[in-house]
């Protein structure tokens, strides 16, 4: 194993510890968490789709901590309008002009909770600075913070009083996760501190400290795109992408930003295991999580990564 | 997968191949089963979903009424037609639960089937086509299945790319399908399946009343193709083709008199002599007769037949003991200058001489009168060959004669009529002069393809004509139609009938355009090629023909053929499919890979394609412990060769392949 220790480069190691930090908030979610470190390191936004209670906000709360990010949290709604998001021109009277007040989304670290409650048109201006990295009100452009990240919530698509993301739109996603219930073990644990504890899991969450600053996540962010790839796993990435095209039984094939997507958050995957090339079990980690939200934009979260465990089970590794 | 899904437009593929498949069976089944297979197709079309879904006693139920629906109109079940009809309704039947992708495969091969049952009713180079034609429709419908609906072609460039490639697959399957039809044996028929007897009886008949013969001059269908294989020819104008001759008559019709006996050994004897002699006209010729529903042959007078199905008669005439129910293709050879002179015995004399009672009194006497003053046969001959020269004329519309003395008034009062009127009042009058004498019918001429290899003669061209008695030639034959009208026998029907004003007919005007008649004799030359060369294929033919190829018929020489021929279609795909794949395999560590795999393989180790080579080879270490320490090293290196791109030198791969070569079982 190359475990990468140059001076310049920040050490991995630290990665390990903000895992373990999470793990201690988030029970026995281990696996989960080191999807988010990836997610992050490739620069990608995050989806975590379901069922309320499962621990979404938390783990977002306690990414910001760790992370040492600014951390803004938004509840959507129904009635939550873009300029509520992004922010308004208000008349100050002293200085007789506009001054513009931002929205929660000038921020490093956005959570938006429950994405899918709010309308079509406040989505769309989420998404928009998503992949803008800026936005423009008032016919000014103004930058949002770097770097920006956001985690967004979804409940599942059919629960009552949602409007459904568009494939275009989750598309813009890096990965989209799903927490699932804790086993029994953590269970007991979260329910024995339900008594120890004198306030819940989310004042936990703020109370963790920040393991690295905004600088060593910029290093790091580097070091993941500068991992090697050989041409024999380009050609296994390009396999995947042509068999999830060519099969009739998958709704619609992997685009290019999906391709794209899949390579970047393989290299963060293989940073996260203290390499600097990329080997064929980073891509099968990562690829469940990267790709089952593009091939298809119906069906629940198993039935997808189904999909996607199959397009694994039937593309070689080594040759066509 | 649910074909309801698909998005190309394979539906109308199938349902196009299908049509094309069950059109021309439409006379040979009952009138309700296409519209009965459109309406299902429709309905399925519209209602994809609604209809798969039936229960399975309205299914039952369905097929029971239609089976007993084909079986009461078709009348016996248990023929040619009830078996056709049974696999059309099948087929129809099926597109109800037509739902998954082996169902479609099944239709596409059940309408192959039935585009093939075509070529048991009709078997003409068109039919054959459309069979061809038909077949590479369903092909292509069998095509959409397998290509990829979503590339990016249009809807046009993917029809035409798939038709291309049917086409390209169509092209490759031809030498086989040719090297398997000249070798492979000729069996004739393991089963047969009774065909509906419905041959319609066409050409001439065994009897011969006014107006016969002229409803025959309309007709121009094939009657027999004939080819020569001597060099000896006679000129058309002299080709009669008899059939048969009619001896009774009752005062209207000439009728055959079925023969007690065949034509004496001795006679047959004389006659197979004079084909062993040089001089004189010797004839020999192929006949291709159409079905006629009768047993009558035609051959040019005298035949000289070998063949044990035909039966040749007192009066030297050939037919067949069974009724012609399909083509039928003889061998003749003819004596044109053969006599037979054996005097006529009094039940002969009597037969050829009878008369009825009465009737025709004014021909009877001028008969007497021709008699009494001419005296020999050949004047009374001279003398009727004159008189119709002067006053009587050729026509296809004579009008109506009276009913009681036809004769009378056709001979003394309307004097115009063909060949039918000439024949019947000449044979009377020469019976009632006491000349025996007897009608022959058959063909007068023909037509020669365009590049003169074979005579065509079609159903326009039957013709009647007298044959009498003479004491020193025999029989003699005598055409008063070619005396009163030599245009008639020199330029054949088609053109006499311009000639006579009677041309409303369209199908006539046609003919007289030569490039039409050219370009249709051009097509019966093909037609009759294909019957002679494909379809009369028989063992001897076939015999004949591998010998000419081969220089020999073995077995040996016939493997090496159909090798010969194998290899030359094949050869061509492997070498463009070893070529691709070794394009895929010029990476070392790729085929390494590939030998890897395969020495595993021999340790019944196999590895998933999703597993990575350090998983697949741990888990082949825990089952094969004593090699773990080799095999962990392997998967090291390999890997550091596969995805760490600085590291592969050849020493390297050199060192991983002798590794792997090391493999063993201890």
């Amino acid at each position: 194993m190359n475990i990468v220790e140059r001076e310049t480069r920040v050490n991995v190691n630290l990665l390990e510890q903000i895992e373990a930090s999470v793990s201690e908030v988030l029970l026995g979610k281990q696996a989960k968490i080191k999807l988010v470190i990836c997610c992050l390191l490739a620069r990608g936004h995050l989806l975590i789709e379901d069922l309320p209670g499962m621990g979404k906000t938390t783990l977002a709360q306690a990414f910001a901590e760790v992370l040492g990010l600014a951390y803004n949290r938004v509840q959507f709604t129904s009635d939550l309008l873009p300029a509520d998001l992004l922010g308004v021109s208000i008349f100050n009277r002293q200085e007789s002009s506009f001054s513009f007040q931002q929205g929660p989304i000038f921020t490093q670290l956005l959570l938006a909770d429950e994405i899918n409650r709010t309308t079509p048109k406040t989505q769309s201006a989420l998404l928009e600075a998503m992949e803008e990295q800026q936005v423009s009100i008032d016919g000014k452009t103004r930058p949002l913070p770097e770097p920006f990240f956001v985690i967004a919530t979804q409940n599942p698509s059919s629960h009552s009083g949602t409007y459904p993301l568009p494939e275009s739109q989750l598309d813009r996603f890096l990965m989209r996760i799903e927490l699932g219930y804790p086993n029994a073990a953590a269970e007991r644990i979260i329910l024995q501190r339900l008594g120890t504890a004198t306030k819940g899991h989310r004042a936990r969450a703020n109370k963790l400290s920040a393991i690295i600053n905004v600088e060593q996540l910029e290093t790091l962010q580097y070091q993941a795109s500068q991992v090697s790839v050989s041409d024999a796993l380009l050609d296994y990435v390009q396999r995947l992408i042509s068999y999830s095209r060519d099969n009739e039984s998958i709704g619609c094939g992997i685009s290019p930003r999906g391709s794209l997507a899949l390579l970047s958050a393989a290299k963060a995957w293989a940073l996260i295991e203290h390499r600097d090339y990329l080997l064929p079990e980073d891509i099968q980690q990562v690829f469940p999580a990267v790709i089952a939200h593009r091939i298809s934009a119906t069906g629940a979260v198993k039935a997808q990564e189904a999909v996607a465990d199959h397009i694994l089970t039937q593309v070689d590794v080594i040759y066509s | 997968m649910l074909i309801a899904r698909q998005k190309n437009n394979q539906w109308y593929w199938l349902g196009g191949g299908l049509a094309m498949a069950i059109i021309p069976l439409w006379a040979e089944l009952p009138g309700w089963l296409l519209p009965f297979v459109i309406a299902i197709y429709l309905w399925r079309l519209i209602y994809p979903q609604h209809l798969a879904r039936q229960g399975k006693w309205i299914k039952l139920l369905v097929v029971t009424v239609s089976v007993m629906l084909l079986s009461v109109s078709i009348g016996s079940i248990f023929s040619l037609q009830g078996f056709v009809g049974l696999l059309v309704l099948a087929s129809s039947l099926k597109l109800i639960e037509l739902e998954t992708r082996r169902d479609y495969l099944l239709m596409v091969f059940l309408g192959c089937l039935i585009s093939a049952c075509q070529l048991l009713f009709y078997n003409s180079v068109l039919s054959f086509g459309y069979t061809l034609c038909s077949l590479l429709i369903l092909h292509t419908a069998l095509l959409q299945m397998f290509i990829n609906s979503e590339s990016a072609q249009s809807v046009k460039q993917r029809l035409l790319a798939s038709i291309l490639k049917v086409t390209i697959i169509f092209l490759q399957a031809l030498p086989i399908a040719i090297i398997l039809f000249i070798v492979m044996p000729r069996i004739g028929s393991i089963w047969t399946v009774p065909i509906n007897s419905n041959v319609a009886k066409t050409g001439v008949t065994d009897s011969l009343t006014a107006g016969d013969i002229g409803q025959l001059n309309q007709d121009f269908s094939v009657a027999m193709r004939i080819t020569f294989s001597s060099s000896a020819q006679p000129s058309v104008s002299q080709m009669y083709w008899r059939g048969m001759s009619l001896a009774a008559f009752d005062g209207k019709t000439w009728r055959r008199v079925p023969e007690a006996a065949p034509l004496s050994d001795k006679l047959r004897n004389k006659l197979q002599k004079v084909t062993e002699r040089t001089a004189g006209p010797l004839y020999r010729y192929q006949i291709m007769q159409e079905a006629t529903g009768r047993p009558w042959l035609y051959s040019l007078s005298t035949p000289i037949v070998r063949n044990r199905e035909i039966v040749q008669g007192q009066d030297y005439s050939l037919s067949r003991h069974s009724p012609l129910q399909r083509r039928f293709q003889y061998e003749v050879t003819s004596a044109a200058d053969f006599i037979d002179n054996t005097p006529l015995g009094h039940e002969q004399y009597l037969r050829y001489t009878q008369l009825p009672g009465a009737g025709n009194p004014q021909t009877r006497a001028f008969a007497q009168q021709l008699k009494q003053r001419l005296g020999s046969t050949q004047n009374i001959i001279d003398f009727l060959t004159e008189q119709y020269q002067h006053g009587f004329s050729y026509t296809l519309s004579p009008g109506k004669l009276s009913t009681e003395n036809p004769i009378d008034d056709f001979l003394f009062n309307t004097k115009r009529g063909y060949c039918e009127h000439f024949a019947s009042s000449s044979a009377f009058l020469l019976r009632a002069a006491g000349v025996p004498a007897r009608i022959a019918t058959g063909y007068q001429g023909g037509q020669w393809s365009t590049d003169h290899q074979y005579l065509l003669v079609t159903q326009a061209q039957a013709h009647a004509w007298v044959e009498f008695w003479d004491e020193q030639s025999g029989w003699v034959r005598w055409d008063p139609t070619a005396v009163v009208a030599p245009e008639r026998i020199s330029r054949g029907t088609s053109e006499f009938l311009l000639l006579d004003g009677r041309a409303q007919d369209i199908a006539a005007l046609f003919r007289k355009n030569s490039w039409v008649r050219n370009w249709q004799l051009q097509w019966d030359g093909l037609n009759y090629q294909w019957h002679r060369w494909v379809l009369g294929y028989n063992s001897q033919l076939q015999f004949q023909f591998v010998k000419k190829l081969l220089g020999a018929v073995d077995s040996w020489r016939i493997g090496l053929l159909i090798l010969l021929v194998l290899g030359l279609v094949i050869a061509p795909l492997m070498i463009k499919s070893s070529r691709k794949s070794g394009t895929r395999q010029t990476d070392p560590v790729i085929k390494l890979c590939h030998k890897l795999d395969k020495k595993m393989a021999k340790l019944q180790l196999h590895r998933e394609p999703q597993e990575t080579l350090s998983r697949f080879l741990s888990r082949a270490a825990i089952e094969q412990p004593s090699l773990a320490v080799a095999l962990r090293s392997i998967a090291a290196d390999l890997e550091k060769l596969l995805y760490y791109p600085t590291s592969s030198s050849s020493a390297e791969i050199a060192t991983v392949a002798a590794n792997i070569k090391k493999l063993k079982y201890r």
